[in-house]
């Protein structure tokens, strides 16, 4: 008797609790969806134009990543590309909207007919925060080290992809830089405004000379940008305060003179439930890597969320040509038909997110829209596809092929909170029409150990990459480049020539006509013909913000740029 | 003189020769323990016949009942992809029971033993398990099962192992010094004295005698198993999708407890009342034995 | 005593070396390359062979296995482990930086485990009300049984955001550090509790105190005075067992209440193969390991007078 009381004592609690967490989650689902309903799905990518600025103020921000070096020239996730942007500029900026290059630090630039030349003129009143000028010299030296690294110093040569062929940077005076390729990179322009992963930013001369160790105390990292660092606690949060002085931010953005800011706390918060939890108590200002069920109910409350698709590719499902059973084109193309999108959307995607039409995602020059041709579902057509290659069902409703089961291996990667739940949207209707889809979606750094081995032990491989520009198709799935279908000798059925010169054509011109004819081919190639990729949806770069926080904007990569955010309450 | 000295020396044997209806009917008098034995044996159900439990699919969601709320249909909601979280908590036992089954065993086996014998032996025996045992103990047990994990790769099997292995340590210090204790009780130097070897004297006193610490501890492994899993499925190092797990459906519903709070808390409920009625158990198990 | 000591001594350090060479050794088996995880994986393929074999030169992977591990064992014993390979900052500075967070937390967690522990056993063995003492004895197993991450976020979910008693996150001062120790101390002060309440109870019913009883003590006097002194002796066999709970708990709790620390940086390291890094903590970890038992080891035979005598006569089997 008397354990049975205290058990119930013990069960009380939980109980009591239960019903009211649930009373208010209901209320706040209806306050929601009544809000969404009467506000619209709408939100701009800049929320400016809510009257006149107002100087000063710190702006508490928090994200699920941080920064592992303050080196902005370094770093693969999106804390360090994003502060790295604050702290340093580009050469140029891409419009957000129409891709377009178009000035920053280079006024101006040219170009030779084999795009194996480009001469940038420099401002010729940027200085870094320690006071030295940014010219030509600077640029040579920035550029030398971003390539090649430096062993001694223990640099690592973060933009030898991004530049490949890098030859070497001339300085015929002192505001002129032309930077030199041995063989034709038309994609350099935009990498000359990238501000995504291993970025392009300027540092100090002081600063280059620097070894990695060194550059880890934040105050003698130098750039020119907006912000500069005042500390850095790995794993907690990096502090920028605001640069004296400046007065040379992207014209296109509009801004004149310093950052509106004060201070900006980029908070390191792991947990989607205590970003999201710190904005509603108001204890951050500010949070990106919102979690898709949290959206809803933010808006509701009153905070405003932004957003802004990743230009580049969508999350891709890469195919191994060489793998069985993803040798098989019936198989590349069932797959391809073979999920339901509308599913996805309403199970798993929310208004900010998008499922994906092309290989490209809709932001980038030159893409296309497949929806209506290979990128629809139709379970009907996957599963004759399949029948006609010689799959025929087996007792367990998964399919057979001279006694060997249509099993497709996928290794993903679980950073974005959507990935999951969508890959298991698409396995389940894939089971349905007898493919069996084995999930294998694991941290990142486990993901780059696998994809080491992906080409015998993966028939696909599930992720993204950020690059603002057609030619990130021929970085990817040029055979002589990133080759993410594996192509080669035993890619039944696949012209390799074909394909490396299909893609590699976007490397070779610069003429919007042209560039879009070849991009359009290459999406051709990828998606249609030999079908090496089954794109998902498109991610996104979600704020949830107070309704005081105005000016963050989200440039051409997704990164956000501070330099224009201020606070309604100035505090 | 000596021999009720002898019969004094095995208090642990009275209990477990009882008859079965005399244990019915002291299970009776005691309702929580029934109640114990009723969620577990329940849960071990679930594990065997999932399908006698409900008519929900554990893989296959309705995308229009997408994060339902616990109704009468769907008594745990559903979780994101519509699919019914009690289906999914049934169906999980199975993977969650097998693979605390095999943590506690790697651990409880291999570690008693290894307490045993050092506690036991003693000399340079004793000297070279505990050592070994000290360098798995010094790396975080947590620690440890994340390396293994990333050494084997993600299935339930390879973690259950991983956290089997990383219990072993502590099994083994425990049981040691529990040994170390027992051989100094006077029954142990009774039972030298009646001329008992080595042998009989660890296996009739010795190991019943110390066993009943490692036995809690044991108790507190199975939820220490569950919970580590759990934890690893926390840390990004999950059972493959769409296998339903329990750690794993807590730590995945935890990013929509804001919202959907049940997503969490009811897998979360089910696992909490299956480690407290496991540890009821063994704690009414080791009373009888020590009456 | 001198050479007893010295024999403890050399076997602790013993341990920290294996705990060094094991972590090398498990690091390597590893089947990732810790070149590849300096870059993103989306450019991976696209990374030239030079390109990586010039990184690998320049943390010294190219070299052999034996010969990186002698010179990153030489190093170590001379206290330097290195830069670590994501930041390359210096190990023990980073070490440095976050051990002091960590150490706040663990101890503040372990005093409020032991306070709460004691307090169990106290109650359950010193109350004549059976119910209470069923449910005070449950309560270890309920606090094992919740899921830390799970605990913690329901915790800042009433305690941060609905109530808005405490920060949710990070370092400000006495009152952030409230729910990460209590959210760390659940799950330390079970298995003490645990332990605790059946040593006391067995204690309560050894031939001591009834020695005692029959001298006419009071019941709160024999706790006190026998069963307190006697029962913590076990106790003391899980503190090792204790500081793994603390480390494994801080590295989910230093996550969810974005703390720095030990816990949340060494998970970064394994994740990253940050191979010295995992190292320098590893040999931070396993030192205050043997240090810990080192002082058992020392006074375990002060506590436990049965032992002593044991010790000193030699134990039965002789016989």
């Amino acid at each position: 008797m008397s354990d049975l009381r205290s058990s119930i004592e013990r069960a009380a609690p939980r109980r009591k609790k239960w019903p009211w967490v649930a009373g208010v989650v209901a209320v706040l689902l209806i306050a929601a969806s009544g809000f969404t309903l009467t506000r619209g799905g709408g939100s701009g990518d800049q929320a400016a134009g809510d009257g006149e600025p107002v100087r000063g103020g710190t702006l508490q921000f928090a994200l699920i990543d941080y920064q592992r070096s303050p080196d902005p020239q370094w770093g693969t996730n999106y804390a360090e590309s994003l502060i790295g942007n604050n702290i340093t500029d580009k050469l140029t900026w891409q419009d957000p909207d129409t891709g377009r290059i178009t000035p920053w630090l280079a006024r101006s630039w040219e170009y030779n007919k084999d795009l194996t030349e480009f001469t940038f003129h420099l401002r010729t009143d940027v200085t870094f925060s320690d006071g030295t000028p940014f010219d030509s010299a600077v640029v040579k030296a920035n550029f030398d080290q971003y390539v090649h690294g430096d062993q001694k110093l223990g640099i690592l040569p973060n933009g030898a992809t991004l530049l490949p062929g890098y030859v070497e940077t001339r300085t015929p005076d002192r505001y002129t830089a032309v930077i030199r390729f041995d063989k034709p990179l038309a994609s350099f322009l935009q990498a000359s405004s990238f501000t995504a992963n291993a970025q392009p930013g300027f540092l100090s001369l002081s600063t280059l000379k620097l070894s990695a160790e060194q550059r880890t105390d934040p105050t003698k990292v130098i750039g020119t940008g907006p912000f500069v660092y005042q500390s850095w606690k790995p794993q907690v949060s990096t502090v920028l305060v605001r640069r004296k002085g400046y007065n040379w931010s992207p014209p296109a953005l509009k801004h004149k003179g310093e950052a509106y800011l004060d201070k900006i706390v980029f908070n390191t918060i792991p947990e989607a439930s205590v970003r999201t939890g710190s904005l509603e108590s108001g204890a951050i200002d500010a949070t990106l890597d919102v979690g898709t069920t949290d959206e809803k109910s933010l808006a509701g409350q009153g905070f405003q969320i932004i957003h802004r698709a990743v230009s580049g590719t969508s999350i891709f499902f890469n195919f191994n040509s060489r793998l069985f059973p993803t040798n098989d084109i019936a198989v590349r193309k069932a797959i391809q038909l073979g999920w339901n999108r509308e599913a996805l959307r309403k199970t798993v995607l929310t208004d900010s997110y998008s499922v994906a039409t092309s290989v490209l995602g809709p932001s980038v020059f030159g893409y296309a829209d497949y929806s209506g041709s290979v990128l629809r579902y139709d379970p009907e057509k996957a599963e004759q596809l399949l029948e006609k290659a010689g799959w025929t069902k087996g007792p367990d409703g998964i399919r057979v092929k001279d006694g060997k089961k249509l099993v497709v291996k996928l290794l993903g990667i679980n950073n974005l909170v959507v990935n999951k739940p969508a890959y298991e949207s698409i396995q389940q209707d894939l089971k349905k029409i007898g493919v069996d889809l084995q999930l294998t979606v694991v941290p990142i750094p486990d993901y780059t150990a696998n994809v080491a081995k992906a080409k015998t032990d993966w028939n696909i491989t599930a992720a993204n990459r950020s690059r603002n520009d057609p030619a990130v198709l021929n970085l990817q799935y040029s055979p002589l480049l990133g080759n993410g279908s594996y192509l080669g000798k035993d890619s039944t059925g696949v012209d390799v020539d074909e394909v490396t010169k299909t893609l590699g054509r976007l490397e070779l011109t610069l003429d919007p006509t042209e560039r879009r004819q070849y991009a359009k081919a290459a999406q051709d190639l990828l998606l249609d013909k030999y079908a090496l990729v089954n794109p998902v949806y498109n991610p996104s770069q979600v704020i949830a913000q107070a309704k005081y926080v105005h000016g963050i904007v989200f440039d051409a990569q997704s990164r956000n740029h501070f330099v224009n955010a201020w606070k309604s309450n100035g505090r | 003189m000596t021999v009720p000295l002898d019969t004094l020396a095995a208090p642990a044997r009275r209990g477990s020769a009882r008859p079965l209806l005399g244990r019915l009917g002291g299970l009776a008098r005691q309702p929580v323990l029934m109640v114990s034995w009723i969620i577990v044996l329940v849960v071990i159900g679930w594990a065997v016949a999932p399908r006698l439990f409900t008519s929900y699919s554990p893989y296959e969601g309705d995308s229009a009942a997408s994060f339902a709320p616990p109704s009468v249909e769907h008594w745990f909601g559903t979780d994101r992809l519509g699919r019914d979280l009690f289906a999914r908590t049934v169906y999980g036992a199975h993977t969650t029971l097998t693979a605390t089954l095999l943590a506690v065993l790697i651990a409880f086996g291999i570690g008693t033993v290894a307490g045993l014998i050092a506690g036991f032996s003693g000399g340079i025996v004793d000297t070279a398990v505990m050592r070994l045992v000290d360098v798995f103990l010094a790396i975080p047990s947590l620690l440890l099962a994340m390396v293994v994990v990333s050494v084997l790769g993600y299935s339930t099997q390879n973690i259950a192992l991983a956290v089997g292995i990383s219990s072993i340590a502590s099994f083994a210090r425990v049981m040691r010094a529990e040994v170390l204790a027992v051989v100094t009780q006077d029954y142990v130097r009774a039972a030298y004295g009646l001329g008992r070897g080595r042998l009989g004297v660890m296996l009739r006193h010795v190991v019943p005698n110390s066993l009943s610490s490692v036995v809690a501890l044991a108790a507190l492994e199975v939820g220490t198993a569950v919970l580590a899993v759990a934890s690893l499925g926390f840390l990004g190092y999950g059972a493959p999708p769409p296998q339903p797990e329990w750690g794993l459906l807590v730590a995945e519903g935890r990013d929509y407890v804001a919202t959907h709070p049940w997503a969490a808390i009811m897998p979360g409920l089910a696992l909490a009342l299956v480690v407290v009625a496991a540890h009821r158990i063994s704690t009414s198990y080791r009373k009888e034995h020590r009456r | 005593m001198l050479r007893y000591l010295a024999l403890k001594a050399g076997r602790a350090l013993f341990v920290v070396w294996a705990a060094f060479t094991l972590t090398f050794v498990l690091l390597f088996v590893l089947p990732a390359n810790p070149v590849d995880l300096l870059f993103d994986p989306a450019e991976l393929n696209t990374v030239t062979p030079e390109v990586r074999a010039q990184v690998a030169e320049s943390y010294g992977f190219n070299k052999p296995v034996v010969l990186q591990y002698l010179a990153r064992l030489g190093h170590a014993l001379t206290g330097d482990f290195g830069n670590s390979v994501q930041s390359g900052r210096s190990v023990t500075a980073t070490i440095l930086d976050v051990l002091p967070s960590t150490l706040v937390l663990a101890s503040g967690a372990l005093v409020l485990a032991l306070l709460v522990a004691f307090a169990i056993a106290l109650v359950a063995t010193s109350t004549r009300r059976p119910w209470v003492r069923n449910l005070v004895e449950a309560l270890p197993s309920g606090a094992v049984s919740v899921p830390v991450f799970l605990s913690g976020i329901l915790m800042l979910q009433i305690f941060s955001f609905q109530l808005g008693w405490f920060p949710a996150f990070g370092d400000r001062g006495v009152k952030s550090l409230v729910l990460p120790v209590i959210t760390l101390a659940i799950p330390v002060a079970g298995p003490i509790a645990q332990l605790l309440v059946r040593s006391f109870a067995t204690e309560f019913r050894s031939g001591y105190v009834t020695t005692s009883w029959a001298k006419g003590a009071t019941r709160s006097g024999i706790i006190v005075r026998d069963v307190f002194r006697n029962a913590g002796l076990p106790a003391l066999t899980i503190a090792g067992i204790t500081f793994g709970n603390l480390i494994a708990g801080s590295v989910i709790t230093e996550t969810v209440f974005a703390r720095q620390g030990i816990g949340r940086m060494t998970q970064a390291a394994i994740n990253t193969l940050d191979v010295p890094l995992v190292q320098g903590v590893v040999v931070l970890v396993a030192a205050s390991f043997a240090l810990i038992n080192l002082i058992v080891d020392l006074i375990y035979p002060l506590l436990d007078p049965r032992l002593r005598a044991a010790l000193a006569v030699g134990s039965p089997r002789a016989a």
